[in-house]
């Protein structure tokens, strides 16, 4: 079987990968075409499998979902060139109204450091605002270990935010994210398609070079801040953004007030590793 | 049981999951069992029925289980969420 691959140039900027580093998700609201949502919804309605794998075999699903060109180009920024695309299909069906709230939860096979392999990705082909249970997740959890066994009687968490979004909807996760699906007292189908995509090259700071981004004063610090220790966060996704740019041998901490902490400082940080700023 | 008899008293459970340890700092999750089921507190925290587990104790919560301090040690690998407080209520 030739497996095939997206093309798309790279879209996201230094900052938007360094926001997907602090945040491990991204929302594309409305990137497919109405006419293809229409299409995958109905779809849907004929093969109701948990793993509908053989909407992958339609070249329209191909062209504007799988390889749909804000999801390729962000998916290609953070996975760099010939990435692999699904192979398996699942979709989160569920009839609404539906009352139950899901359990918090990291999917199995969740691997915790600053590396980024997969993107797990999520579609809506129907609007999904809160009344269809739209899945809720932890910003920057993606750096707070934890385990599915552990986590499974957590109920409101601070910072959650809802991935409430109209039809057409990708939304880019990395796997380990925290996230749980939610009550849904509205009325119809609710679909959540869920694949994932593949690293198949070494990651490099290859997506698109943005004008006076400085990685020794980029702002590290994400939104699970209060969930450890003091500047964990910030520790965190400067490895993860190090990592992503090829260059995690000349990550470094050296504690204190040094880089990669937030600061208003009239010179370049202590503890900033120059050959960062070469890459 | 006779018409006597007070009805069997039920232990509700409260996680707090909190900043710190100290049980008057900010809490980041909150979940509670009441009668055998899990209620969903308010989406906003802002509206959560306890800002703290000081406040949750001035309500009658007794806490029976403690942060455990061992999973704190690591400072550059958080675990969990936060520190997590347990406290029942027995209505």
């Amino acid at each position: 079987m030739s497996r095939r691959t997206c093309d798309h140039p790279p879209t996201l900027t230094d900052s938007q990968v360094l926001e997907f580093c602090r945040h491990g998700f991204l929302m594309l609201p409305g990137v497919v075409p109405e006419e293809i949502n229409r299409r995958a919804f109905e779809y849907l309605e004929t093969d109701t499998h948990y793993e509908p794998t053989r909407i992958l075999d339609f070249d329209w699903f191909q062209d504007q979902v799988i390889c749909n060109p804000a999801a390729a180009g962000a998916v290609r920024s953070l996975l760099g060139p010939g990435y692999g695309l699904p192979i398996l299909m699942s979709n989160h069906r569920r009839q609404c109204p539906h009352e139950g709230v899901g359990g918090w939860h990291v999917d199995g096979g969740s691997r915790w450091g600053p590396q980024l392999n997969d993107l797990q990705v999520f579609y809506y082909p129907q609007d999904t605002p809160l009344e269809m249970g739209p899945t809720e997740v932890v910003p920057g959890t993606h750096l707070v270990p934890n385990t599915q066994r552990a986590m499974a009687h957590y109920g409101r968490i601070r910072g959650s935010a809802s991935t409430a979004a109209p039809a057409g909807t990708i939304f880019l996760t990395c796997y380990r994210i925290w996230h749980r699906a939610t009550a849904a007292p509205g009325s119809g189908i609710r679909n959540l398609l869920k694949y994932c995509y593949w690293r198949n090259a070494p990651p490099a700071r290859d997506w698109v070079r943005e004008p006076g981004f400085d990685m020794a004063r980029a702002n590290f610090s994400g939104p699970a801040a209060g969930f450890g220790e003091q500047f964990h966060e910030c520790y965190s996704a400067a490895e993860m953004f190090c990592w992503l740019a090829g260059q995690h041998p000349h990550y470094q901490v050296t504690g204190g007030q040094s880089w990669p902490l937030p600061a208003l400082r009239n010179d370049l940080p202590y503890g900033f590793n120059p050959a960062l700023a070469t890459v | 049981m006779s018409d006597t008899e007070a009805p069997a008293k039920r232990q509700s459970l409260l996680y707090l999951q909190l900043r710190n340890t100290n049980p008057g700092s900010q809490v980041l999750g909150m979940s509670l069992f009441i009668a055998g089921k899990m209620v969903e507190p308010p989406a906003d925290p802002k509206d959560w029925p306890y800002q703290s587990v000081l406040a949750a104790i001035e309500e009658g919560w007794r806490v029976i289980s403690f942060p455990n301090l061992a999973l704190l040690m690591d400072e550059a690998v958080p675990q969990t969420l936060g520190c997590e407080f347990i406290l029942e209520k027995w209505t």
